[in-house]
This record gives structure tokens, C-alpha cells and sequence, in this order.
């Protein structure tokens, strides 16, 4: 894993000073409550329902279990003894005091941790796959470019105040695990023909209001220019994005508006002009952040029967084994995905106890390091298939070893009406009430690979557009009501959702959803997914059983 | 109009620039702050004047396009309507670094505190604080971090990475 620099630590460090003066500063009536708003937001903090709510940054998904334990004991103090992992693969807390929080920052800067730019109009944490350094199909671990991307987007002068928030994400491998085309900019990298690193850019992707998907503006960009280039947009969106209504804000907008082939004119006419400036990257600079995600030591001498005996002996074990696991790229060890998606619980939450579990088992039987991965789940990436029924063990006794990765109660879901003061309607209802309904898990299993995602308001914070059923909340006269969504996806052939219809109330959403399922049983063609079968289908067959 | 501006060393003094209306006469011996219009109208007689010349601009003006004028000028005044408007900090980059500008970059507007850390590392030397300023507040401002990731054209005795 990456580990600060002295520079690094200096940095969160005087950060975390200027946070307590401006907090100070508010606190005694110096700073008004816009001008304070602005700052606390750089910080993560924002102001929400019942109580401030703090987002700690996760740079590109990645944790040490040293950093877990403290997340877990923030927690538990200076909180009710659970966080939110959220979509942006970040940690929210959400009752936390606001005299507290500079007191929070100061334990999170001593474990090379902060909350800059979780929030505000600015360029936000960068994400990246979860099984980054183990996904069998990975080019190569695109976290050295997440690291390079975070420095230099970390108090960037120039875009501190852009006209809206701007997420980047980084996928290095064949299969897109990152939702690249819906990002501000999507970075697909890929190798060319004489083996060097070089970076498709996709730009002006997005959900929210107006989900687009991103448009392909530079292919192969040479490794030592990914800066300059993503400098070069970054300027034109500064200067030129719209300022006058904060829904067509986003670069998406900018670009659809200018026009992809201009944009990409004015870009290039920038780009010119930084390219082989101070931001041109060097093999010097990349060689140390290698070298700081080089593979652990792995063992080479891994026996493949006592898996196989394990899975024979508990029934359980080996449900988890076939739906939580993920291919590695070294023989003898799986990432592990640990559900955050248990029956009963919110989707996303962990409490202090899972925490401090999860980071002890990473001790244990990996290298000390944990992922967060955009679904809302965690990766144990590097677990020995001798020692799986180990974990499994342990994962189960503390709720964490619900089977259903990938699976429709696999769901991204956001906080909803429940926390977030955006919200239009109550999004973890609705998902406690779907979950009652697949207490069957071999109807969950036969229903294969599906992605439902549920946002309480159009900002889309849960993803519902992407969904291969999504679900937004919408207000009607003080009433919560939900709009349907189908064939939506963020992987490699990411398309948007289609609106089934009407949006239906609270009391028949999940039988709507139920009903979607059962024409989807009823048409497919032997083990033809969900989403194919809806492409081959179209709408219609979904809207007139449902509306029937 | 503020009576003082702040410099990079968080010290206020007297303004010496006198904002000229377009319409307005030139004032004798005065340095003069003129619009780009006025500049873009009357540049031979400004020039001719003698008396050193400084001119505001919109925050939408793609400064590249003022790349034969810039040399006249001591002074720009970049002007941010909302603190949150930062479409400044990229015209002034792009003045230091583009244009090589070596006079001097004045913020001007909703200049607050806690912007002109930012604002001096994009190459703001000179700020009409829009609040009764407290040197003392500004200056820490001015010095709340002692390192920077990125390398820009202004502040470089920050300690900075690569």
C-alpha cells in the first residue's frame, strides 16, 4: 500500500489546523453560514437532516487494517457505532457533532486519512476497481495512476470553486468494474501495441438528473500525459461550464451542449499548450508509487483439495463460495467479497464491531488490506483457498457472510428520506421490504446476475439509472412514490435504464419489481440474463404486465 | 471601493489605482484603472498618457485573446462575483503562465479569507478584501499550508512533491 510522504502527512496535517480555525471562526459568529458552507464542504461535512454528516475519503477504495480500526473507533465514539460506505466508495457518518469533527480529522490525518474533497464543487475522491493488483482479467494495478491523480487533484488551486462537482474513475481491466462511462471522466486504461500504458478518456459521463454516458474523446493517451490532459479539461470546464443553474452545471452538460467534436477541439488547443510543460509525468515519479503496490508475498505452494473438501463438508460454506468469491491472479488465493447487504440490515451500513472483525481478519489471513467497492461491499483481496472456511466462520458469525453477491439484494441503494435532506422518498424500506421477499434463496439464485439500484431523488446518488431495474423515489403531493427503470448498466456496454412507466406508490413498488421478475422467468431463453433478455424483449412485455 | 489593499505579505495599503468610469476623464498623475472597453477604445490616448495603466476584466474574458496588450498594463483586476465563481483563478494562471504577465494580478469582489491561499497560488498578488480586513487573519491565511502536489507559476517557496 501507498504510505505518505512527509509531504503528505504535512499537508493533511496543516489541513487539519486550518479546519478547527474556520470551524472556530463559524462557531464564534466570524464566518456566516454561506461562507462557512463552502469550507466545511472541501471538508466532507454537510449539514443534513438530523445532523452534520461527515464523509471520510477512501482514496481509490483502498484500506490498511490499521486505518479500518480507526474508522471503526471513530465510530464508535463520535458516532452510533456505525458508518455508510457509499457508491463513491467513501465512509459517512451520520451523526457526528459539529464541534467534534476537527477532533475527527486529527484521528483520521494520524492514520494518513482526511475528508478533503468528499463534497463541494471540486474534483472528488478517485475510484477505481475493487479488485484492483488481484482481478485475474487486469492489465496492470491502476492504483499508482489513482495515487498520481489524487495528488495532483488534492488542493488544486485552480479548481477548487469548478461549476459543480467532478468524479473521475479508473479502470485497468477487461471488464469495467469502475462505471467509467458514467464519470465526469472515465479513464479505461490499456496497453498499446509496443506494451506501453496509455489512457482511453471518456468525458462528460454522469447520472443525476441527466445521466449521460461519456463520450470517448482522446484514445491512448501516452502514460505522461495523463495529467496535462486531464489539466487541459479541467480548464475549459472551469472556464466555460455553466454557472447559472446548478442542473446543467455538470461538464456533461458543457459538452453536450458544445458539442462533442468542438469540446474536444478546445481541449486539444489547451492540451498544446501544457503537454510538455511541469505536468508531463516521468518514469521517476511513477517507478516509487509501483513499487508501493507491488504484489505481497504471496505463497506459491497452495493446496487446491482442502477447498474442495470444505465445500463438500458444510453446505452453507459452499453457497457462499460459489456467489461471494472473485477470480485472483494468482493460483491458490480468491478475493473475497463481504456483503454489506444482509437481509435485515441497511444496505452499505457496517458497524464498529464488523469493522474491527474485518480488519483483523485481514491480519490474519491476507496482507492488512481491505477494499470498498462502488456496490457498497468489501473485498478481503488476498485470502488463501486453504483458509476460506476460516474466514467464512468468522464472516458468518458476525452477519457478514450473506451469499447474494451480484444478486438482485445485492442492491445499491443511498441513504433516502431516512437521512439525507435531498431526499423525495424512504429508499431503505424499500429495500428491507424486497429483501422479506427472497427469503427463498434458490428463486434469488435462479434469477442469476441482476443489478437493482434505488436512489431517493433524481440527484441518483444510488445509482438507479444504471440499474438493471432501478428505482427512484419521487415526491407526488407530500406522497412517496417510485419510478421504475429497466436495462440500465455502468459495466463495458453501459446503457441507460428505460422508464417503465407511471411511477407506482409506496404500498406496490415491490410487487412491481416482483412482477418485472416474473415476465423476465417467463421470457428468457435458458440462462439468458436479465438485462440480455430485456434488450431482446424491449419494454413492452415489462410495462403491460405491471400497468395490467 | 475598499481604501486598502492586501498584498502577498498579508500587509494592506493605501489604493493607489484610481477606477476610471468609461466616460470619465483621465485624473493627472494618477495610475488608472480602466475596463477593457476603455482600453480597447482609447488605447493610443491611455498609452500616450504616460501614466501607468491597469485594466479589470470580466471573469467570462478568454484572456488568451489580450496576448499584444498585456505588456502596457501594471495591473489586472480579475474579478470574482461569488467566492464560489473560481473561473478567476484559471484567467490568471493562464496570465502568469501562458502570457508570461509579470505585473501585478488583483482580486477583486467577494474576496474572503479563506480563498487567498488559492488565490495567491494561481498568481493573485493584490486583493481587495470585501470584508474589513484584519492583517493579522490574512496573513495566517496566506501561510495556512507550507507545501503544495501541484506546480504552478506563483508561491514557489512552497515545498512541492515530483
Amino acid at each position: 500500500m501507498y504510505k505518505y510522504s512527509d509531504l503528505d502527512q504535512t499537508l493533511v496535517n496543516e489541513r487539519v489546523d486550518q479546519f478547527r480555525d474556520q470551524t472556530r471562526r463559524f462557531l464564534a459568529g466570524e464566518l456566516s453560514e454561506a461562507q462557512f458552507l463552502p469550507l466545511r464542504l472541501q471538508n466532507g461535512l454537510y449539514v443534513q437532516r438530523f445532523a452534520p454528516m461527515l464523509r471520510i475519503a477512501i482514496p481509490y477504495g483502498t484500506l490498511s487494517a490499521t486505518q479500518l480500526r480507526k474508522l471503526a473507533a471513530i465510530v464508535q465514539r463520535y458516532d452510533k457505532g456505525y458508518g455508510h460506505f457509499t457508491t463513491r466508495t467513501n465512509l459517512q457518518l451520520n451523526w457526528p457533532r459539529l464541534e467534534d469533527v476537527p477532533d475527527i480529522l486529527a484521528e483520521l490525518a494520524s492514520v494518513e486519512m482526511h475528508a478533503i474533497q468528499t463534497s463541494g464543487n471540486c474534483i472528488r475522491n478517485t475510484t477505481t476497481d475493487a479488485l484492483a493488483g488481484v482481478a485475474a482479467d487486469e492489465l496492470e494495478d491502476p492504483r499508482p495512476w489513482c495515487e498520481i491523480i489524487r495528488q495532483w487533484s488534492t488542493f488544486h488551486p485552480e479548481f477548487a470553486y469548478l461549476p459543480r462537482k467532478f468524479k473521475i474513475a479508473v479502470s485497468a481491466s477487461a471488464q469495467d468494474r469502475a462505471a467509467t462511462r458514467v464519470h465526469d471522466i472515465g479513464l479505461q486504461l490499456r496497453h498499446t501495441a509496443d506494451g506501453a500504458t496509455a489512457f482511453d478518456v471518456y468525458v462528460g459521463g454522469g447520472l443525476g438528473r441527466t445521466p449521460i454516458i461519456g463520450t470517448l474523446l482522446r484514445e491512448a493517451l501516452p502514460w505522461p500525459h495523463l495529467l496535462s490532459y486531464l489539466e487541459a479539461v479541467l480548464r475549459v470546464y472551469n472556464r466555460l461550464g455553466r454557472r447559472d443553474n446548478k442542473y446543467k452545471a455538470r461538464i456533461k452538460i458543457l459538452l453536450k451542449e458544445t458539442g462533442a467534436q468542438r469540446f474536444a477541439q478546445m481541449v486539444e488547443h489547451e492540451w498544446q499548450h501544457l503537454k510538455d510543460g511541469a505536468l508531463q509525468l516521468r518514469a521517476e515519479q511513477i517507478e516509487p508509487l509501483r513499487k508501493a503496490f507491488a504484489p505481497p508475498a504471496y505463497a506459491s505452494d497452495i493446496a487446491g483439495e482442502p477447498l474442495l473438501r470444505d465445500q463438500h463438508s458444510d453446505a452453507r460454506f459452499a453457497l457462499w463460495t460459489r456467489h461471494n468469491l472473485r477470480a485472483h491472479k494468482r493460483a491458490g488465493y480468491r478475493a473475497v467479497i463481504i456483503s454489506l447487504k444482509a437481509p435485515e440490515e441497511v444496505p452499505g451500513d457496517c458497524s464498529s464491531a464488523q469493522m474491527n472483525l474485518l480488519a483483523q481478519l485481514a491480519d490474519d489471513y491476507g496482507f492488512s488490506e481491505i477494499r470498498v467497492t462502488h456496490e457498497q461491499n468489501l473485498v478481503l483481496p488476498d485470502i488463501r483457498e486453504d483458509q476460506l472456511l476460516a474466514v467464512w466462520q468468522q464472516l458468518d458469525a458476525h452477519g457478514l457472510a450473506t451469499p447474494n453477491i451480484g444478486k438482485i439484494t445485492d442492491m445499491i441503494c443511498c441513504p433516502g428520506l431516512d437521512f439525507c435532506a435531498l431526499a423525495n422518498a424512504g429508499s431503505i424500506g424499500v429495500a428491507l421490504e424486497l429483501n422479506q421477499r427472497f427469503e427463498d434463496y434458490d428463486y434469488l439464485y435462479d434469477l442469476g446476475d441482476l443489478r437493482l439500484n434505488m436512489s431517493g431523488c433524481m440527484n441518483g446518488c444510488g445509482h438507479h439509472s444504471v440499474g438493471h431495474i432501478g428505482i427512484l423515489g419521487v415526491d407526488k403531493k407530500g406522497e412517496e412514490w417510485y419510478q421504475l427503470s429497466l436495462g440500465g448498466s455502468s459495466r463495458n456496454d453501459a446503457s441507460l435504464g428505460d422508464r417503465l412507466g407511471a411511477a407506482v406508490s409506496r404500498a406496490a413498488v415491490v410487487d412491481a419489481v416482483m412482477t418485472v421478475l416474473d415476465v423476465y422467468v417467463k421470457h428468457r431463453a435458458g440462462e439468458e440474463t436479465f438485462l440480455d433478455t430485456y434488450r431482446r424483449l424491449g419494454l413492452d412485455p415489462f410495462k403491460e404486465a405491471v400497468y395490467a | 471601493m475598499p481604501e486598502s489593499v492586501l498584498n502577498l505579505q498579508g500587509e494592506l495599503s493605501a489604493d493607489e489605482w484610481l477606477r476610471l468610469d468609461d466616460d470619465a476623464a483621465m485624473v493627472a498623475d494618477r495610475k488608472q484603472l480602466v475596463s477593457l472597453a476603455r482600453w480597447q477604445a482609447d488605447k493610443a490616448q491611455l498609452l500616450a498618457s504616460g501614466a501607468s495603466i491597469g485594466v479589470y476584466l470580466d471573469n467570462t474574458v478568454d484572456v488568451e485573446t489580450l496576448a499584444d496588450d498585456v505588456s502596457h498594463w501594471s495591473l489586472i483586476a480579475l474579478n470574482f462575483p461569488s467566492f464560489a465563481d473560481g473561473r478567476a483563478y484559471s484567467q490568471a494562471r493562464l496570465l502568469r503562465e501562458r502570457l508570461a504577465y509579470r505585473g501585478s494580478i488583483r482580486a477583486c469582489g467577494e474576496v474572503l479569507r479563506d480563498q487567498l491561499f488559492y488565490m495567491s497560488r494561481c498568481g493573485f498578488d493584490s486583493f481587495e478584501l470585501a470584508l474589513a480586513a484584519d492583517p493579522e487573519q490574512a496573513r495566517q491565511a496566506l501561510n495556512e499550508f507550507s507545501v503544495a502536489y501541484q506546480q504552478t507559476a506563483a508561491r514557489r517557496e512552497l515545498r512541492k512533491a515530483g
